[in-house]
């Protein structure tokens, strides 16, 4: 049986330069870096980038992670403080809203036009749908939701306590359910 | 109270394996130079060199310190070194006396009378 290796053990990996434990760690923490981001920017695209450079940053500071077995929470942080930064840029820079959904990100493959323009059109409606949303709430219904963090944890991550937490899950999901109609009441199982 | 979550698997990043692919190889292709510095710096030559510069360090100060020292106690050390004497003398016993006990060997007869004799000229 395959057991898959510990955070700490694949820190202590890749601060030895092991090519394989970094991808490790990317590969199990790229989705979840992925929805922090796209919490505070509202925008895939430039969650992408952000997760990318945090990556790399954290590769860079990797000797300064003392609790290697907390890796995520510590990983997770420095993807919001980029966020936040990021976020902070660009709207002082180009005056832009703060969400801007990325054509690009949306558009897909193409592999399966048919398949692919609806799930496109869902994307759409979700991301307009969580641009609405307040980053506090976006944050924790994309963490919740998407990626299936525990109340707790998210509280950590946010600096904020776990019934905080609940509270903002619930009226992010009432919001969204209000802003994208039926569907997701025929959805419950997500 | 809303318990049910939102379905926002379409904001899945990995549902498209080919994008996801490709940011994981971009992600592994920037950290390529960091990684390889890493390895580099873990690589047994240089762990063992890590460890020998501090150990040829601490040797270089103990030799200065022996050698300060020395300096120091050098003009104590240069006189002539007194013959400690051995238990017998101290004791100022015979010379036969003391050449029994070093041998570890019974007097004869003759021996105690050469002792006697010997003892008597004694200063």
């Amino acid at each position: 049986m395959h057991v898959a290796d510990s955070d700490a053990r694949l820190v202590a990996r890749a601060r030895a330069g092991e090519a394989g434990a970094f991808e490790a760690l990317v590969r199990r923490y790229l989705k979840p870096a992925h929805a922090v981001a796209l919490g505070v920017l509202g925008n895939p695209a430039d969650a992408e980038d952000v997760c990318q450079d945090a990556f790399l940053a954290a590769l860079e500071k990797l000797d300064e992670c003392r609790d290697p077995e907390r890796f995520a929470a510590w990983l997770l942080r420095i993807v919001r403080n980029r966020a936040l930064n990021f976020r902070e840029r660009r709207a002082r820079r180009e005056g832009e809203p703060l969400e801007r959904v990325s054509s690009a990100w949306m558009a897909g493959s193409g592999a399966d036009p048919a398949r692919e323009a609806e799930r496109s059109e869902l994307r759409g409606r979700l991301l307009q749908a969580l641009a609405v949303l307040p980053p506090s709430q976006r944050e924790v219904v994309l963490l919740h939701d998407l990626e299936g963090w525990p109340h707790r944890e998210i509280g950590e991550l946010l600096g904020t306590s776990e019934g905080a937490v609940r509270v903002r899950l619930l009226q992010a999901r009432r919001r969204l359910r209000g802003l994208l109609g039926e569907e997701q009441e025929g959805n419950p199982s997500g | 109270m809303d318990e049910r979550p939102i379905d926002l698997t379409p904001l899945d990043p990995a549902l498209d394996r080919e994008a996801w692919e490709r940011r994981v190889a971009a992600i592994m292709v920037l950290a390529a130079p960091e990684l390889a510095r890493r390895a580099a710096a873990a690589s047994p030559a240089l762990v063992l060199l890590g460890w020998f510069r501090p150990a040829l360090a601490a040797a270089a100060v103990l030799s200065i310190c022996a050698g300060a020292s020395l300096a120091l106690l050098g003009g104590q050390a240069e006189g002539p070194l007194e013959e400690t004497p051995i238990a017998a003398e101290a004791l100022h016993l015979p010379t036969p006396v003391g050449i029994w006990l070093e041998d570890d060997q019974a007097p004869s007869v003759a021996d105690l009378a050469l002792a006697v004799d010997v003892g008597g000229g004694r200063p």
